[in-house]
């Protein structure tokens, strides 16, 4: 059996004295799709900014590619939420995808091989012809594929998406699934989600987080294992395009 | 009128006398700060840190106090007005950058306590100063007539700096100004890409304090960067709109100033402000 992509051992993390995870252990094996869900507080940001080493646990060890997660961050690529940049910051696309390759510049300039690393990328989410379109001329799907070219520029290895389809419209949201279909193929995928539809399409294994982590197959999630778990806690979007189809626009039900 | 266009021909006189060399040395100390205001400026308008900006050149008139002080009290030559506002403008960059890099909930405060502990301090050591009284306006509200040949050779070797730094750090700046985070996760030093573009902020202020003075040093700074911004869709390519406006506003601050007799510095910042609302008009009427 493979080593684990990302491995947690007796984590505990708080904001100072706010439990926020609680003697986590979990691992993730290589190539899985891994959808990370629970209640908000419950610590599913906070899993994501550890495995990224922007924060460091108070007991317990995490290893990513079997190193500290600090060392191992140039193999993570990170697609936070694109609603947190501005819209109107002059870039264009295959300028923010090259930012992938920060780390690789010669003399301050990018280099060939990194320019066409970008296209590639841009290529993988079906942006390459939105290459010199600028971001604020995007819509909020295609600025996500873009950021999603962006970490895939950076040769990561793990993907983690924070929420990807949280700000983007049923018309743009099929695209940008099918570019995550094809990603699956290739690379770990770690996605937090509120989308049960994002989960049964995407998911292999589900991390239910709410200060503890309990780890399930997509298949046995249940909404009454929900229940039991998390004491109706837990809110998901459901079948958002049964309800826009029926007219109900509201963003969260109660599974 | 015509007696404007008669002081535009002796402007155009006064540029090409041999014998009175400052008006000339005033024109290429504005087109050179030009290229630096229309560099560091892009970055301040799309970072959306112009109260930085602000407070930095505030912080100036601290180290122009000292800088008079030192030199008056123990007959330091060397300390010239120039090297305090440069002290001091690197200083305050640093420190703000730290604040915010370290203690982020703090910045708005400690940016605030920078900009007024700098005016106060500036007027204490100018008080203090021994022998005759100094003339604080031309600190505060600038005079870029009493440009002299040193102060034209500073500007260069500041605009020369800002510019390769620009060059060589272009792509990693836009990285910081547009995903700091991001960046850090890169491996590449954030914290010292973002010190780094507060110290060429605090280089450019100290020129601008020089054309506009410190109150009005924010104008010329932000408000080309944003004409531009309507007009270009990259970064580089409204520094370079922004450099053009700004040589453009400096040219015809001092064209319009020499004949009518008025300081140059508010009369370069009201074109750099009329330009502003042209350029929204533009963008309005564009829609």
């Amino acid at each position: 059996m493979s080593a684990p992509v990302v491995s947690f051992t007796g984590v505990t993390f708080r904001y100072g004295l706010t439990r926020v995870l609680d003697g986590v252990t979990f691992d993730i094996a290589p190539g899985d799709s891994t959808c990370v869900i629970g209640p908000n507080g419950g610590g599913k940001t906070t899993l994501l900014r550890l495995i990224l080493g922007l924060v460091e646990p108070r007991a317990g060890t995490i290893r990513v590619f079997g190193e500290p997660p600090d060392q191992a961050c140039r193999l993570v690529g990170y697609v936070p939420q694109a609603i947190r940049y501005d819209p109107l910051f002059p870039v264009n696309a295959r300028d923010i995808v090259l930012m992938g390759r920060l780390d690789r510049l010669r003399f301050g300039f990018f280099t060939r091989e990194c320019r066409e690393a970008a296209m590639e990328a841009l290529a993988e989410v079906g942006l390459a012809d939105r290459a010199t379109t600028p971001f604020s001329d995007l819509s909020g799907g295609q600025r996500q594929r873009v950021l999603i070219a962006r970490a895939l520029a950076t040769g990561a290895k793990l993907l983690l998406l924070d929420e990807p389809t949280a700000n983007i419209d049923l018309t743009v949201e099929a695209q940008f699934l099918d570019s995550l279909d094809r990603l699956r193929e290739k690379i770990t995928i770690v996605l937090v989600t509120h989308d049960i539809d994002l989960i049964s399409r995407l998911g292999d294994t589900v991390l239910c987080v709410n200060h503890k982590v309990h780890r399930h197959a997509v298949g046995d999630l249940k909404g009454d294992l929900l229940r039991e778990i998390y004491s109706g806690e837990l809110r998901l979007e459901h079948d958002r395009k049964t309800r826009h189809q029926h007219g109900d626009h509201s963003s969260c039900a109660h599974d | 009128m015509t007696e404007f266009f008669q002081g535009l021909g002796e402007f155009w006189e006064a540029l090409r006398a041999p014998a009175a060399p400052l008006l000339r040395y005033a024109l290429a100390a504005g087109l050179i700060a030009s290229l630096t205001f229309g560099i560091v400026g892009g970055y301040v308008v799309t970072r959306r840190i112009s109260y930085i900006a602000a407070a930095i050149a505030h912080s100036i008139f601290a180290g122009i106090g000292a800088a008079v002080f030192l030199e008056r009290k123990f007959d330091l030559a060397w300390c010239t007005p120039l090297l305090g506002s440069i002290v001091a403008a690197i200083l305050s960059a640093l420190l703000i950058g730290w604040v915010s890099l370290r203690v982020r909930e703090r910045e708005d405060t400690v940016i605030s306590a920078i900009w007024a502990t700098g005016m106060a301090a500036g007027v204490l050591f100018l008080y203090f100063a021994p022998g005759p009284a100094v003339n604080a306006e031309s600190f505060i509200f600038g005079d870029i007539l009493i440009t002299s040949r040193a102060d034209l050779a500073v500007t260069a070797l500041l605009g020369a700096i800002v510019l390769v730094t620009n060059v060589f750090f272009y792509h990693r700046l836009v990285g910081v100004c547009f995903d700091e985070e991001f960046v850090r996760l890169r491996g590449v030093n954030a914290g010292f890409l973002y010190l780094l573009l507060l110290c060429l902020i605090g280089l450019s202020v100290v020129l601008l304090v020089r054309l506009t003075g410190i109150i009005l040093a924010i104008a010329l700074l932000v408000l080309p960067a944003a004409s531009a911004a309507r007009l270009g869709r990259r970064l580089w390519s409204i520094m370079i709109i922004a450099t053009g406006l700004s040589m453009l506003y400096s040219v015809a601050g001092l064209a319009f100033s020499y004949p009518t007799q008025t300081p140059t510095g508010p009369v370069v910042v009201l074109f750099a402000a009329a330009g502003y609302a042209l350029a929204l008009a533009r963008k309005k009427a564009g829609r």
